[in-house]
């Protein structure tokens, strides 16, 4: 690099040197230059990178309103242009550590920079944090501030010049990387197969992934008088897909008239899904979303109304993302249309 | 039962007037494989083409990939070009670094890329004949796959048979049991059982794997002789996702089996292979993954190692089974990709259970491959290439043939950073 690197460094009013516990109220303040540990890294970035400014904040004043604080002091690192923030060391300093994770995650979203904090394995906010900044494994106290800051501007100093940090010298993220084994698959299971048999320690390629749980909103109060809108994630859309929603890995959804005189299986639909034989579907596409059902609950007064348009995409291979973002982005179309009580009538493949 | 395989090696194939094997280049003639093509059902073979590995050329859509070959005691492809047998099946000719590749605008089937040049399939290191293959409007899919897919075998076979005349490169011994009977071993030496659970998927139109030329769509879990998918007995015409799908060639290499088979009698005792399907609903998961625990429990496997076909509602399959039998105490390996984004970030799987300890990974499918420009393009327009097929271009994995094949064929994997 042909000029030094800019660090933006946080730290919390006691290693910002304004005060004790007695200060952990203290406001968010900026201050040019290296502060306390900053000379310390300052020193062992050699030249390579500057700390340019520090911003100081109270432990309380964080934990009182992490997002919003977190938002301010992006904002003030913003006017310093810099490179990379570096956050702490916080050690196992629980409030600290939270309020390190905080700014890096922040800091990192609004400005695209790299961030970094030092935090010991047992500080809660690794797990918190560590899938949205780079968190540096230290000891459990600044006896350790030496080893921490060295192993902190090593990391820095490499995501500044754009490479990926060597294993193990940050806290995993969680994010599936790809790898090219000396080994095939089948051989890799005969071995793990093997090292099972006879007890040995064995590790997964693959640790579990966890789901997050999604609590299903409550009961429509009265069906009789609820507006039904039908959705689906089986490929239905007009005739010849004029929208081109992808048949897989679809990456948008179509919003469509339910015309009051006009049926699914009059010729002006058609399904268009990777993952299942389309022709029974497109054969009768009600049975894909089942509006002449529907419309006989309306007649019968069992539903109030179906809703004026159905929403549709192909869900074959979309990514969880995308999925999210249709779900998010359907149900506000929705709430635009809609204002009384309304329940989504989804049909899936 | 013992069986041979000769694996021979080209060091090149070229079309031309007449076919013939001198043991290095493989010619092949236009006529005589015009021969063997199907008149008048409304498809027409619009070119074939010989392509070298690390090619800058793109195939696509690929429907299948299978294995030059020859049994000299029956059919290649049995239940297909010949009698559905296998048990006579005792040397094999196998063109070892080629195949061929069928390609055709078929409608229905995912479209799927093979890009020579590229280190994401482990299929661009084998010299390929591809046959383009045109479907004419109207034409009943089904019918026009089964015909296609005829053809395809029909080629292979005929090659294969030209392998005799020369000595192979080298060979391999598959002797089945290698273990002594269970009789001759005082108990305290006795070694693990170990099997496999050999999910394929049928599930419909286009969507199917073939067991002896039978499609699977409707088998239930049954043991199979280790040696039979190594004589040919497993054939795909499963149209998903490319990265999902197992081709014909694969099933022909039978990783999984080679690896359990590889220590027979030393570490394991290889004890049973379960054929089993991979169905569409719940209720038939569940009920297959109870029988195939039953069954294992049956033959007293102590492990076995599962493979997936396909994503997405297949993980339940391997899940459903996993579970079951590790609750029998019987120990469970996992070969399963994952869909974890393009960033590495989403939940990998669609489905898990706490008894899935022992996973091994075949990649991420979501990943984005960045394919170079290519200097060739042998196929019919692609939806997922829409302007230039040319282009260097940025796509997921799923849609790169064999590029995370959960028999367990390739490298690629992930780990966790």
């Amino acid at each position: 690099m042909s000029h030094p690197l800019r660090i933006v460094h946080y730290l919390n009013q006691f290693f910002g040197q304004i005060g004790g516990e007695d200060k952990a109220d203290a406001p968010p303040v900026v201050t040019q230059g290296p502060v306390g540990p900053g000379l310390a890294f300052k020193a062992a970035l050699a030249g390579q990178a500057e700390i340019v400014a520090t911003i100081i904040c109270g432990d309380n004043t964080m934990s009182d309103a992490p997002e919003k604080q977190a938002a301010r002091i992006a904002d003030m690192a913003a006017a310093f242009k810099p490179d990379l923030l570096i956050a702490g060391p916080a050690f196992g300093a629980g409030r600290y550590g939270m309020a390190c994770g905080q700014v890096s995650a922040a800091v990192s979203s609004a400005l695209g920079i790299p961030t970094l904090a030092g935090l010991h394995e047992s500080n809660p906010a690794v797990d918190i944090f560590r899938s949205r900044a780079i968190l540096v494994p230290t000891g459990p106290t600044a006896a350790s501030m030496r080893a921490a800051v060295a192993d902190i501007s090593q990391v820095a100093l490499e995501l500044g010049r754009g490479q990926a940090p060597a294993a193990g010298t940050y806290f995993t993220q969680g994010i599936r990387m790809p790898v090219f084994h000396e080994q095939c698959a089948a051989n890799r299971a005969a071995d793990m197969l093997l090292a099972r048999l006879r007890k040995s320690p064995t590790e997964t390629e693959l640790p579990l992934p966890s789901f997050e749980h999604v609590p299903p909103a409550p009961p429509l109060d009265n069906l009789s008088s609820s507006v039904i809108v039908m959705v689906t994630e089986g490929g239905l859309t007009p005739k010849g897909n004029p929208d081109r929603i992808e048949a897989s890995m679809a990456t948008k959804f179509g919003i469509y008239p339910v015309d009051k005189h006009s049926d699914l299986a009059d010729g002006s639909y058609q399904a268009s899904h990777g993952g299942y034989d389309n022709a029974c579907v497109n054969a009768d596409l009600n049975r894909l979303l089942p509006l002449d059902a529907l419309r006989k609950l309306e007649r019968d007064g069992v539903i109030g109304a179906i809703a004026p348009v159905f929403y549709t995409t192909a869900g074959n291979a979309t990514t969880m993302n995308n999925a999210q973002q249709f779900g998010r982005s359907i149900a506000q179309d929705i709430r635009k249309r809609i204002h009384g009580q309304a329940g989504v009538f989804l049909t899936a493949t | 039962m013992r069986l041979t395989l000769h694996n021979h090696k080209a060091a090149a194939l070229a079309l031309g007037d007449s076919t013939r094997w001198d043991g290095k280049t493989l010619l092949i003639g236009e006529r005589d494989l015009a021969a063997f093509f199907p008149e008048g059902l409304g498809l027409h073979l619009d070119e074939l083409r010989t392509i070298a590995p690390g090619s800058q050329t793109r195939i696509g859509p690929v429907l299948d990939v299978a294995q030059i070959r020859h049994s000299e005691q029956g059919p290649a492809y049995p239940g297909l070009t010949g009698p559905a047998e296998t048990q006579h099946c005792r040397t094999v000719h196998i063109l070892d670094n080629a195949a061929v590749c069928l390609v055709s605008n078929l409608p229905g089937v995912q479209e799927g890329i093979l890009d020579m040049a590229s280190r994401w399939s482990p299929l661009a290191a084998l010299h390929m004949l591809v046959c383009k293959i045109r479907v004419a409007p109207g034409t009943n899919p089904d019918e026009a796959d089964a015909h296609m897919r005829l053809f395809l075998y029909r080629v292979c076979e005929f090659l294969g048979s030209l392998l005799t005349n020369f000595p192979a490169k080298a060979s391999e011994e598959f002797v089945y049991p290698a273990h002594k009977p269970s009789g001759d071993i005082p108990p305290g030496d006795m070694l693990p059982r170990v099997g496999a659970v050999y999910f394929i998927q049928s599930q419909g139109r286009l969507r199917r794997t073939y067991y002896l030329g039978e499609a699977a769509d409707a088998l239930q879990p049954m043991p199979i002789h280790p040696l039979s998918p190594l004589c040919g007995s497993i054939t795909s015409g499963n149209y998903v996702m490319p990265s999902n799908k197992t081709c014909t060639l694969i099933h022909q290499r039978a990783p999984v089996i080679r690896a359990l088979l590889a220590r027979d009698g030393k570490d394991w005792n290889v004890s049973g292979v379960l054929l089993a399907n991979e169905a569409s609903t719940r209720d038939e998961k569940s009920r297959t993954a109870q029988i195939l625990a039953d069954m294992a429990k049956d033959l007293r496997l102590d492990g076995v190692i599962i493979n997936q076909e396909g994503g997405g509602n297949a993980d339940m399959d391997v899940m459903l089974t996993c579970a079951a039998m590790e609750k029998q105490g019987i120990a469970c390996v996992l070969i399963v990709n994952e869909t974890a984004g393009p960033d590495g970030r989403t939940p990998s799987l669609t489905e898990t259970t706490p008894e899935a300890v022992s996973i091994v990974s075949a990649g991420n499918n979501e990943m984005l491959a960045s394919l170079p420009a290519a200097d060739a393009f042998i196929g019919y327009p692609m939806s997922i290439l829409p302007e230039n097929t040319l282009k260097a271009v940025d796509m997921p994995l799923t849609r790169l043939l064999a590029s995370a094949n959960q028999l367990g064929f390739g490298r690629y994997s992930c780990v966790t950073r």
